[in-house]
This record gives structure tokens, sequence and C-alpha cells, in this order.
């Protein structure tokens, strides 16, 4: 989960945002928790970006900065990452700097989720699943999901 | 209760082990084991155990081994393919008709007419991109293509790619001029068709009589006006007597048609007869008072008839007085001539110049736009989406330009287009970027494009013209345009600052229609300083002295020779005016002559039937007294009757 909300920071269709991606989607972690954070952590992202934005700009306009990004930039390839683009290091930098931060977020809605709609949203969809088995599988996967549990 | 899919088939050697040596318990082992013994194939083939607990202890620990299993997930690697390699994959199927969607949309953006593209072809893994048709549609004419592209072949260097920059080594084809469509264009909504033309018709003079309406001196104007005042008045007041005096000559007549209807007194009636003889004669003396004042109101019409007459003749002359002076300027006043020339060239070269000045700064301004969303540094967080929300800061980083097209050559029959390094980012490029544009016997051109900082224009260039058929307008003269010009551009920004300038030699000729009423109209040649500053443009024309002599003496021979009447559009409509309202008068005058006239009958008629009436008085007389006849000395009744 808290990874899903690092990429949630990151703007998409940038190299960043792939590089970072492609590996989580092939290590073992709750893929589910992890699209599911990055797609509800998009939701929140305008009331964040103007606050990363700055953020990134102040990062990027350091003067220690100046040479290293401009060697670095210098690199074929480098220039797709857009790290010169405040937006995209603000994200990146608020995403990965805050990772502890989020990790403990996530632990706390996994906690409640567990305590107050784990049973619930289990009968429902035991429910569900009587009459549409696809259902039935999601079900399923919610248990596993529940078993699994600290993989957050 | 079935095992996983993974295990049900013949299981290698290599496998068994694998998994065997995952297990840690030797009753797990065994169990294994004996599930899965060798077949006579040299494999190993699950056996379900025939005790339920056992089987169901198997599977258990076939579900320990594949979750324990290292190497990649399947169904991961799917979903990861389905998110990025559908999009990719898509957009290389659909990557032609998307890109070439696009390139349409931003080049008719750039162009603001009608542009079609055909069969766009891009080969990523050859670096090649390959159109078959490019084509800008004519602004005034739906079934013509201006500007024609065929043919168009490029190859980008995908190691500019690496830096997300697209740079085009060589971009050649062929190219052609005014080439017919087969189908109308479908201009874009912001299209406005003639917006660049100047309505201006110089062979009328309109413009150039309006300028010379200003050498009507005020004081003709003013004595007019005061001429008109004075007669007006003067005819009103002189109305409003004459109307009052027919009121009074009517009275008259009603108090004489009553005095004719009384009836005689008796013949021994003596005070009677006295009384109607005395009654009879006050009415003769107000017809004689009528008739005296009716002749001299006839007496006034005259003199204030020839007065009104004489003001018109006052105000003609005034006018031809002024129109003398006009026509002897026209030979001497170069400062007007080059004013009318001047006129004639901005109204027609005017809106153009500010027209295509627009269209190229819409041009800058748009891709700057484009480029500056990503590279501005002082933007706030502004935009849609959230990548045009960010600043870009600048390091130095060595990298090609954001775009460029090394060698550019396209060739036509009528249209040559050659040049290097052209794009944007000249300064990253490590030189200007050249663009020659020949339109073979009509127009050359030289660009220079140069976005380095140390540069002192961003755009300068010269342009050249041999002869290329000009028009005013739908209802304007035109002919052939030969210039000679240099221009410059310093920069644009959003905000409007820009300087743009642009100066050379024109010259004109081969006018169509001929103006005036020479055998040919003479060609001319001037200078032109064209400067803008944001959305301001200014057209200054300088006329050579020498170069006015020609058309000085066209020009004044055609005033001369097309008369008054030509000459009589230069006096202002107010002075016609004037004129036209003295004209008016005198006919008021005439008006109020025949109204006399009518009052004189009127008193003719009642002095006869006055003589009349004494002629019964007389018959009627108790005694002999010898009555006069009323007819012109009716005042003589009375001293007869002793009064």
């Amino acid at each position: 989960m808290a990874v899903g909300i690092t990429l949630a920071f990151i703007p998409g269709l940038t190299l960043l945002w792939f590089v970072l991606f492609i590996p989580m989607m092939l290590v073992r972690l709750n893929q589910a928790a992890f699209l599911g954070m990055m797609a509800a952590g998009k939701l929140f992202m305008p009331f964040v970006d103007p606050f990363s934005e700055r953020l990134g700009y102040f990062i990027l306009s350091r003067p220690g900065l100046y040479e290293p990004m401009g060697r670095f930039l210098s690199l074929p390839g480098t220039n797709w990452f857009r790290l010169n683009d405040s937006f995209v290091t603000g994200g990146f930098v608020l995403g990965i700097a805050g990772w502890p931060f989020w990790f403990l977020i996530s632990l706390i809605l996994v906690g409640l989720y567990r305590r107050y709609l784990a049973v619930k949203v289990k009968t429902l969809f035991s429910k569900l699943g009587g009459k549409v088995p696809l259902l039935k599988k999601l079900s399923i996967a919610v248990s596993a999901g529940r078993r699994i549990g600290g993989a957050a | 209760m079935r095992i996983h899919r993974s295990f049900r088939g013949a299981l290698k050697e290599k496998k068994i082990r694998s998994i065997r040596g995952m297990l840690t318990d030797s009753s797990q082992i065994k169990l294994f084991d004996d599930s899965f013994p060798r077949g006579e194939d040299g494999k190993y083939h699950y056996s379900k155990p025939s005790d339920e607990k056992r089987a169901e202890k198997i599977k258990g620990i076939l579900k320990k081994v594949r979750k324990a299993r290292s190497g990649p997930r399947t169904l991961r690697l799917i979903i990861l393919i389905l998110i990025i390699f559908i999009p990719v994959v898509f957009s290389l199927f659909f990557l032609d008709s998307l890109a070439a969607g696009s390139l349409e949309e931003v080049l008719e953006t750039l162009s603001g007419t009608d542009v079609t593209v055909v069969n766009l072809d891009i080969r990523p893994l050859e670096g090649s991109v390959r159109l078959e048709k490019l084509a800008f549609a004519s602004e005034t004419d739906p079934m013509v293509d201006s500007l024609l592209f065929t043919g168009l072949e490029t190859d980008f260097s995908w190691s500019a790619v690496f830096f997300r920059r697209f740079v085009i080594d060589e971009l050649s084809g062929a190219a052609a001029l005014n080439a017919s469509r087969e189908t109308a264009a479908v201009y874009p909504e912001s299209f406005e068709a003639g917006s660049g033309s100047g309505g201006f018709n110089l062979s009328g003079f309109q413009t150039t009589s309006a300028d010379l309406a200003e050498l009507i001196p005020d004081e003709t104007l003013n004595l007019l006006k005061n001429l008109r005042g004075s007669a007006e008045q003067r005819n009103k007041d002189w109305t409003a007597r004459v109307n009052r005096e027919s009121d009074d000559i009517t009275a008259l007549g009603e108090r004489i048609s009553v005095y004719l209807s009384k009836p005689l007194p008796g013949k021994t009636d003596i005070q009677g007869w006295t009384s109607l003889i005395e009654e009879g004669k006050n009415l003769g003396g107000d017809v004689s008072a009528e008739s005296t004042v009716v002749e001299q109101f006839e007496n006034e019409l005259e003199i204030a008839s020839q007065d009104a007459r004489r003001a018109l003749e006052k105000g003609r002359s005034a006018i031809n007085n002024d129109l003398n002076t006009v026509q002897n300027n026209f030979s001497l006043n170069d400062e007007m001539l080059n004013r009318w020339v001047e006129t004639a060239v901005i109204s027609i070269a005017g809106p153009k110049a500010a027209s295509a000045y627009q269209k190229i700064r819409k041009i800058v301004l748009h891709l700057r736009d484009r480029t500056q969303n990503e590279d501005s540094d002082d933007s706030g967080v502004v935009g849609k989406g959230r990548m045009k929300r960010g600043r870009i800061v600048f390091f130095p980083a060595a990298l090609p330009p954001r775009f460029s097209i090394k060698l550019l050559n396209l060739e036509g029959d009528d249209i040559s287009i050659e040049g290097t390094n052209i794009g944007i980012d000249q300064d990253l490029a490590g030189a200007a970027s050249f663009l020659s544009i020949d339109i073979k016997g009509v127009l050359s051109s030289e660009i220079t494009i140069d976005g380095r900082e140390t540069a002192e224009n961003l755009i300068r260039g010269n342009l050249s013209s041999r002869a290329a058929p000009w028009t005013g307008g739908p209802d304007a003269p035109g002919g052939m345009i030969t210039v000679q010009s240099v221009f410059n551009v310093r920069g644009f920004n959003p905000e409007g600052d820009a300087d743009f300038s642009s100066r050379g030699q024109v010259v004109l000729s081969d006018w169509n229609p001929i103006l005036f009423f020479g055998p040919s109209t003479p060609p001319l040649p001037f200078s032109y300083n064209f400067s803008a500053d944001g959305g301001k443009t200014d057209l200054k024309i300088q006329i050579e002295p020498k170069s006015l002599m020609p058309w000085k003496k066209e020009i004044g021979d055609y005033l001369l020779s097309s008369g008054e009447a030509e000459l009589k559009k230069v006096i202002p409509p107010e002075a016609e005016e004037q004129l036209e309202a003295l004209e008016t008068l005198i006919e008021d005058w005439d008006d109020n002559k025949a109204m006399l006239e009518t009052l004189s009958l009127q008193l003719d008629s009642h002095q006869s039937e006055l003589d009349a009436a004494m002629d019964e008085l007389t018959e009627g007389l108790p005694v002999d007294i010898p009555l006069p006849r009323a007819s012109g000395v009716l005042g003589g009744i009375g001293s007869l009757l002793g009064n």
C-alpha cells in the first residue's frame, strides 16, 4: 500500500513512474492493495500537487544541484525521467522520503479495515458470490488478502 | 479435491529432486515419494493416495511448495503486460493515424487554413517517417491547395530520441504551388476569409476626395451658413407678415359680404342711407389701404428675392474660388500627392502586412507556448494535465535541440525550399537555422532563425519578389509587385512585447485597371518601414519626389480633364447643402410672389363688389344725390358726403 501511495505521487507516463512500477509488479507484495491504493491515492493528488510542485522547485533550484543534475541529464535516456520538472521531482521526493510515513498510514488503514470492514466485506462477497461465480472468486481473494495481512 | 495443475502432468527427475529438496520433514518426503511413483517413461506421475487424509496432506504440501517457488509469476506478468504493453501495442498499430491527426491539427492551428495529411507512415525501427501528401488549402479558393508537398521522406535520429528530442537528419520531397483539389477544403472554425483585403478604391478617388475636402476653408462654409441664416430669417418674417395681411384681406372680404347683404333703408330713412354710405366709405378706405400694402409687399418681395439670388451667387462664387485654389494646388503640392499615395498603399498593404505579422506572431507564440509549457521557469501551477503543472529548471546539460531538421530539401517545378538546422533550440544545435524559399520567377527569401542567447535577432531575413501579381481587393486595382526587403524579429513573448521590423523597397507596376486617363499607369516605387510592437503595427511609406513626377502629371491631367464635375467631389457635403437651401429659399420667394398676386386679385374682386353696391345705391337713393363709383377712388365717397 505504501508503494502504491508513492507511485500515486509521481505523475504517470514518465519513465520514472514505469521504472518504479514494473519492479513492484514483479516482487511479492499484495498487488490488489498496491494497485488499489495507487488508484485511490490519485484521487487525492489534486490537493497535494501544489505542495509537491513547490517542494520539487525548491529542491531543484538548490545551487549545489546545478552541476550534478546537468551531468546527470546529459546521460542518454535520463531526460525521459523528467527530473528537471519540479512536479516530477517533488512527487518523487515526497513519495520516497515519505515512505515510512505512508507505511505507518497503511498499517493503520489495514487495522481499521480488519476491525470494522473486513467481516462486512467478506459477508457481502459471500452473499453475492452465491449468485455470481466471479464475485465468489473475489470473495476468496479478499479472504486471502486478509490472511496475508501485514504485507502492506 | 485436485492438486494444482502444474503437478498433474509428468514431472522430470530434476523437478522431483527440487521439490524433495524443499521438504524437510521425512514423513512429508515419504508421502511425496509415494504419491509420485516413477513411470515406465522415466518420468514421475501423480498417484492419488487412497486415504483421504493422505490425499489432503499431499495437496497441502504441494500448495506450500508452489507458494515457495522462485521464478516469474505468470499472473503478475500478464497483468503487467496488460497495463504496460497494451497501450504500447495500441500506439504502434494506430500510431500513424494518431500522429496524422495530431499533425493536421497543429498545422491547421499554425496556418489558419485547411491542412490535409495523407498516408503518414512512421517506422520506428527504421527510424524513418514517410508522408505521401501534405497540402495547405488556399484561403480564397477551396478547390485549390496553395502549397502541396508530396513524397515527403525523413529519417530521425534515435540518439536524439534517447534525450527526449526529435532531430531529423534530412527531410526531402516534392513541392508544388496552387494544385487543384478533388474535394473542397473544410476550413477551421477560426478561419476568416479575405481578412487581409484593404477595400480601397483608388480609381474612384473616394479617399483622396475626402482629403481634398479639407481644403475648402471654414470661412466659405461660415459665409454660406450666414447667408442661408439671414435669408431664412428674412423669408420667415416676410412670410409671417404676408400671412397676417392675407388674414386681414380675408376678414375685409367677409365684412364687404356682410355689408352687401344688408337690406336698403326706406326712401324716407335719410339716417339709414347716411350710415350705409358711411360704412361703404370705410370699407372702400380699407380696401384702398390693403391695396397699398400689397403693392408695398410686391416691392419688398422683389428686393428680397434679388438679395437671396445675390447670396446664392456669392456662395457659389466662394466655392468656385476654393475649387480654383484646390485645382492650383494639384499641380503644386507634392505633400498632398505623397499623402494620397501613402493612403492608398497603406489602405492596400497595411491590413495585409498586419495580417502577415499577426500570423507569424501567432505561429511563434504557439510554438513558444508549447515549448515553454515544458520549459518555462516562471509559470505558476497552471494547466489541465498534471505534467503541465510543473516548472522546468534549467541545468547545464549537453542536449540536442528539442526539434531540428538538419537538412531540408523540398523541390518542385515552381517552388524550392531549402534549409539547414530548421527547428527549435538553435542554441543547442550550435548554429543558426537557415531557410531559403524560392518561388521560381516570383519570390525568393532567405531567413535565418537564431535562438541563441547571444544572438542579436531571433529571426532575420530578406525577401525579394520579381514582379509578382498583387491586388488590393475584389474591387481595388492590382498589378505586379517587386519587393526587396529585409526584416528582423528581436523577440516575442506571450505578454505581447515584441520587436518586429521590416524595411525595403517596393515597386508597383502594370496597374490593372489603368488608373486615370493615360495610356498606362506609371510604376510607383516607394520605400516602406513596417514595425510591430505586441499587437500594434505601424506602416510608413516614403516616396521619392523624383518618382512622383509622372504621377503628378497623370493625376493633374486626370483631374483637369475630368472638369468641374470631378472637382465638385472635393466640395464638402455641408457646402452643397447650404447652397441647396439658398436655392430652395429663392423658390419660396417665388411662391410668396404668387401668394401676393392672389391677394391682389382678391382685393380687385372686393373692389368690384363694392362698385356694384355703389351702383345699386345710386339707383335706390330717395333724393337725387350723385354718388361717384367706388372703383379707384372710394375715398371720394366720403368727401361727396361732406366728410
